[in-house]
């Protein structure tokens, strides 16, 4: 057909044809067109850059108000990293359309361009958007795994879960981002080039060619990335590994604390012991006769945090707290609020009581040979009721719960250390007087011994001024610092959750020591005595005892520890030498701070031996430390 | 005031050069649907960039521009949202006074025959065939598409090849 003629039935068509126009419709249809533009900006941009600068403010709120590794702080810069090269990227290639009335070659190009930087951008998501992340959330998920694990096997498993977490949230997030750019980029992609190849000519074949290069991007590349986190993981754990490990204090070189006649000997024994055990922070007092011949303090209040403890600092006592509950029942005993012989079944006449406990003694409780089990159900550790009405009326519950079961074992028959007993003690003495178990041992022990600096769970520490020590849990990675706020619960308070100054400490022991002499002016010398003997096993009221000859030892000992993962305590009293000793650590390492204790127990009776009238050239070489 | 010498100005080029945007419209789509979907779109975008129209081309061409750059862009799936809208145009066909009907039949078909072998071009072949058909000069369509006008003498004449093969293929076709 004539071209001539096509032209002409296409210009008789064309002016048949008539359009007419709504303009107001057109007007009115444009704006909300451009309303909608608008949004659709608005949304994309606060879904990409708003979302992170919410994040920002969050994770900075979060970090400052919890107690968090400093790792949590790596995924800040992350952040506004991301943030920044978003806008830098912005800023260089603006996504705006090319207007319409300018020549289609030009639209192309511009729209070409827009669309390769697109699927550059999605391409190397991982690069620019992910690693970041991912490296920072590691590091932290890392850090987190070595303070919370006590093993190899437990860390490698907490930290195999997180990276198996982030590879499939961030491969999902690459998928996402691949399709798009397998799906819709380069489908329009590939149309442009073949528009711009036929407005240029066959030029923009090879550009066809170069650009479709950066379509390959295989398994290898996948492995490439995968094996950057998995090396970029190894590294982490290395850096956290060289940065918590090791010696818990290794910049810490401050010179120990001492007071006393005769403490060089001590201050150099603690240092030599707290590196040694590698505790975060050690101190100790030794008193003869009531008099304080030696106290040493050496480390740190909270690990890498450069303040040192001090001889005068308060210590968690852990299981310490069931000699003060048994002191304070005494007390209550002589008071005649209390008998010995008082019985579960006296106390609790309730239905649900099981008939077993019923004849079971407050002396049986104090001595563990109640038939009480060692510990309460896991459930109860999670309550931490406030101390007052509320602890008081969840210890009666605790122990209701406790008593309407069998006992663990016949009562009276067979020794088991428990803090079930104690509890069950201090509720039948809150239920003969009516008062909080708190109120009475301040009433019956911290007030009448002049116990100034003795209180309830650990001690107050804030983050900034620490006061006081901080405890410290075993961590694969080395100590981890725990608030001044955790403890066991305060339910099982009566057998383990009191602390005090080394002073105080060792009043109190001194208190028990004039006591065995029968020099006691606190309690009588009958009640010193059945609060010291022993029924079955080692075990007395609140006090271990090791007689002269027992595994070696050349003196009786009265001694007791405790432990709440997070401290140590341990207090010793020697009759015979009228010597105390009082050890504590701010550190979990029981086993480690234990064999200090000894330690210093062992070189304090050397030290101090030649004071023992007629006993002089004792020693306790040979003098192994039994467990309690 | 400036918007309705803005609205008056658009009206009188939409008058002019109207059914270039019909035609761009029926070219690029291939159901009365679509068309209708692509004809508004093609006059919101007039609509918004008229203002940036500097006076360097003239009407006819800066019609086609952005006719043919939003053809271009225009993606089947935002159909659904324009179907929802209220029609902006109304496109009618009035037949020529004294015209031939036999002739008149006979163009309709040629122009069918024209718009079902444009639709078999490559986009760009469609566009400059498209500004052929409409008569514009050689300066006009290197404006209009920004390449040079011995540029467009080559393309024409193998898009122009290539229409009449498939003109033919098609009036001689089973």
């Amino acid at each position: 057909m004539d071209p001539d003629q096509l032209q002409q039935a296409w210009r008789a068509q064309s002016s048949q044809t008539r359009v007419t126009v709504d303009a107001d419709l057109l007007r009115k249809e444009v704006e909300r067109n451009q309303r909608d533009f608008g949004a659709t900006i608005l949304r994309r941009d606060a879904v990409e850059i708003g979302v992170a600068l919410l994040l920002l403010p969050y994770w900075v709120y979060k970090g400052l108000t919890s107690s968090l590794p400093w790792t949590w702080w790596l995924t800040v810069p992350a952040i506004l990293w991301v943030v920044g090269y978003f806008l830098a990227d912005r800023r260089r290639y603006p996504q705006t359309p090319s207007s319409p009335g300018t020549p289609l070659l030009d639209c192309v190009k511009n729209s070409l361009g827009q669309i390769e930087h697109q699927i550059w951008l999605l391409r190397h998501v991982f690069w620019w958007y992910l690693l970041p992340f991912t490296i920072s959330i590691l590091a932290f998920f890392a850090h987190v795994s070595l303070q919370t694990s006590e093993g190899w096997l437990e860390a490698i498993g907490t930290g195999s879960l997180s990276f198996g977490f982030l590879i499939a949230l961030y491969s999902f997030i690459d998928y996402i981002n691949q399709r798009a750019v397998r799906t819709e980029l380069e489908p329009r992609r590939r149309e442009l080039l073949a528009l711009l190849a036929s407005l240029n000519g066959d030029d923009a074949a090879g550009e066809l060619a170069t650009t479709g290069e950066a379509e390959r991007f295989g398994s290898s590349g996948v492995l490439r990335r995968w094996l950057v986190v998995a090396v970029a993981t190894l590294v982490i754990y290395g850096i956290l590994l060289m940065v918590a490990g090791g010696a818990p204090c290794s910049g810490y070189a401050d010179a120990p604390r001492r007071s006393g006649p005769a403490s060089d000997w001590l201050a150099k024994l603690i240092v030599d012991q707290r590196k040694e055990k590698q505790l975060v922070g050690l101190a100790a007092m030794v008193t003869v006769d009531g008099n304080v011949e030696a106290a040493a303090a050496h480390g740190e209040r909270k690990v890498r945090s450069g303040v040192s403890v001090e001889t005068s600092d308060r210590w968690h006592l852990g299981g310490i707290s069931k000699s003060v509950t048994a002191t304070m029942l005494a007390r209550l005993v002589e008071a005649g609020k209390m008998k010995w012989t008082d019985t579960i079944g006296d106390a609790f006449p309730e239905d649900s009581v099981h008939e077993d406990w019923k004849s079971v003694t407050l002396q049986q409780l104090l001595t563990d040979t109640a038939g009480a089990p060692a510990n309460f159900p896991r459930k109860i550790w999670a309550q931490h009721p406030a101390l007052g009405p509320k602890c008081t009326e969840a210890r009666r519950e605790a122990v209701l719960d406790v008593l309407a079961e069998n006992p663990a074992s016949p009562p009276g028959e067979e020794y088991v250390y428990s803090n079930v007993g104690y509890t069950i003690a201090a509720a039948m003495a809150e239920q003969a007087t009516g008062a909080h178990w708190e109120e009475l041992v301040k009433q019956e022990v911290f007030d009448p011994l002049g116990l100034a600096d003795s209180g309830f769970g650990p001690p107050e520490s804030g983050d900034e001024t620490l006061e006081q020590p901080r405890g410290h849990r075993v961590r694969l990675g080395g100590k981890a610092a725990a608030e001044d706020t955790e403890d066991n619960t305060p339910i099982i308070g009566p057998a383990a959750t009191i602390h005090m100054s080394l002073p105080d400490l060792c009043t109190y022991a001194a208190e028990h020591l004039r006591g065995d002499l029968g020099e006691g002016e606190f309690l009588s010398a009958e009640t010193y005595q059945l609060l010291h003997e022993r029924d079955f096993g080692p075990y007395s009221s609140g006090w271990i005892r090791r007689l002269e000859g027992d595994e070696g030892h050349r003196y009786t000992v009265y001694w007791h520890n405790g432990s709440n993962t997070m401290w140590y305590a341990f207090v010793a009293f020697i009759p015979e030498m009228k010597l105390v000793v009082a050890v504590v650590a701010n550190d979990g390492d029981s086993d480690a701070a234990e064999a200090a204790a000894w330690e210093i127990v062992k070189a304090s009776v050397n030290q101090f031996d030649f004071l023992t009238d007629g006993r002089r050239g004792k020693s306790l070489e040979g003098a192994e430390p039994a467990t309690p | 005031m400036v918007e309705d010498d803005r609205q008056a100005l658009f009206l009188t080029w939409l008058d002019e050069h109207g059914s270039s945007v019909v035609k761009v419209a029926r070219a690029y789509t291939l159901t009365g649907d679509e068309c209708q979907d692509l004809a508004q779109e093609i006059l919101l975008q007039a609509w918004r960039s008229a203002p940036s129209f500097a006076g360097k081309a003239t009407a006819a061409t800066w019609f086609y521009r952005v006719a043919l750059h939003t053809a271009m862009n225009w993606k089947r799936k935002d159909g659904p949202r324009r179907t929802r809208q209220q029609p902006l145009l109304d496109v009618q066909v009035v037949p020529a006074d004294g015209a031939c009907s036999t002739e008149q039949v006979q163009q309709r078909e040629t122009v069918e025959q024209l718009y079902r072998a444009i639709h078999q071009l490559p986009k760009a072949d469609a566009a400059l065939v498209l500004l052929y058909l409409d008569e514009l000069s050689y300066r006009e369509m290197a404006d209009v598409l920004g390449i040079s006008e011995s540029n467009v003498g080559v393309k024409l004449n193998r898009a122009k090849k290539a229409l009449s093969a498939l003109m033919n293929g098609e009036s001689h076709g089973p």
